[in-house]
């Protein structure tokens, strides 16, 4: 079932090509997606201004109901770039599935455990840089472990760890699970003729429970982002 | 899965993998930031400025409106008075006007008056002065051609006679 990736090397170092292409795909999208948008803005939006303005509105909202409000324009580029990025990230490997004998040329960067799992860290490092930023080194290690109780620290330690693991490896299943069953579906309306139309209707009904269910990560991935940064930021009584 | 996490193994790709996710997310975010961010930005602030501004100036022009209304209330009590004011003004004048035309005229009528009862008297005089001589001279003149007559002794009898020839006839 698991299918290999295509793979290259430059100066010893190996990457995984699908996933590269596929994440720097994602990027040239979004960074495309947020570039036309903005051009010519005007005082009264219309047409796609609206659109670019709705998410930045709605990601403006995730952040203001975890952030305190002075906080909340200093993250929501940040906040902006990743709900962008995931959520696109998310829908590409709705579009189609390309897979040459055992290699698969196209599916979700976010389908890939390696590339949730740097996001996951990319995030819960930048929240500790933050909390370091805003109070200090000492004051970081006070605030983020030794308050509201000195004890408890192993624990809030072992945290950091555990919420890399679950920020990742919640949106990387949701999504993993989402491809196979897509593949799946694929298969089984190439495998007999008379299969064909139904199957097709099947991935239809898939492909857009898949589309809430993208929709629905990149939302909570930015929540999750944003509630841990939150914690870092917050002076503990 | 667990082989992807195995760093540094022949053709693993973990690491290169989370060098290209990284820099392409840093990218991404130094991107949007450069070309997008500051005109998203730049366009909130504004229309936040825009409907702040426009709630002011229209707080503002509403109490214009509101003192305007009161001045106008206002005003258009003055005017009431003051055209109740005129009509007043003017209707004093017009009947003080009337009394005194009124007496002016009475005044001419009377003078008019007087004037014709002297006229007519005057001249009943005149007319009787007249008369008087009209009669004298008419008498004399009766008298003179009686006198006449009588001093003609033909024309005497002839008179006579014609008085008979009349009593004849009869």
């Amino acid at each position: 079932m698991q299918e290999k990736s295509w793979t290259f090397e430059v100066g010893g170092l190996w990457f995984n090509g699908t996933t590269c292409l596929m994440v720097i795909l994602t990027c040239v999208i979004v960074f495309s997606l947020v570039f036309v948008c903005t051009r010519n803005m005007a005082l009264k939006p219309k047409g796609k201004q609206n659109a670019i303005e709705w998410v930045v509105d709605f990601v403006r909202g995730i952040l203001s109901s975890n952030l305190a409000s002075k906080e909340v324009s200093d993250f929501h580029l940040l906040g902006f770039t990743l709900f962008l990025f995931v959520f696109v990230a998310n829908m590409l490997g709705l579009v189609t599935k390309i897979v040459v004998g055992d290699t698969s040329y196209w599916k979700s960067p976010t389908a890939d455990p390696l590339v949730t799992l740097t996001l996951a860290l990319l995030v819960i490092i930048l929240t500790n840089f933050f909390s370091v930023k805003k109070f200090g080194l000492k004051g970081y290690f006070v605030n983020s472990y030794l308050k509201p109780v000195g004890f408890l620290a192993p624990v809030k330690i072992l945290e950091e760890f555990t919420n890399v693991l679950t920020l990742g490896l919640r949106l990387y299943g949701n999504l993993f699970v989402g491809e196979i069953l897509l593949g799946l579906i694929a298969g089984m309306g190439i495998s007999k003729l008379w299969m064909f139309s139904f199957a097709v209707v099947l991935e239809m009904i898939w492909q857009a429970f898949s589309i809430f269910i993208g929709g629905i990560q990149s939302y909570v991935f930015v929540t999750l982002a944003m509630v841990y940064l939150a914690h870092k930021l917050e002076v503990e009584e | 899965m667990f082989n992807y996490l195995v760093v540094a193994e022949a053709q693993n790709t973990t690491l290169g993998t989370m060098i290209v996710v990284t820099l392409s997310i840093v990218l991404l975010l130094a991107a949007i930031k450069k070309f997008a961010w500051g005109a998203i930005v730049n366009i909130l602030t504004q229309r936040e400025e825009k409907i702040s501004n426009d709630i002011d100036s229209a707080e503002k022009s509403k109490i214009e409106a509101e003192s305007l209304k009161e001045k106008r209330a206002s005003e258009l009590l003055n005017s009431k008075t003051e055209a109740v004011k005129i009509v007043q003004d003017s209707k004093d004048y017009a009947e003080k006007n009337r009394q005194s035309l009124l007496a002016e005229a009475r005044q001419e009528a009377n003078q008019l008056k007087e004037k014709a009862k002297t006229d007519i008297a005057v001249e009943k005089e005149l007319a009787f002065v007249g008369i008087k001589k009209d009669v004298a001279s008419l008498s004399v003149e009766i008298a003179a051609k009686i006198l006449k007559k009588e001093l003609n002794e033909e024309t005497h009898s002839a008179l006579i006679d014609s008085y008979i020839e009349g009593l004849d006839n009869k």
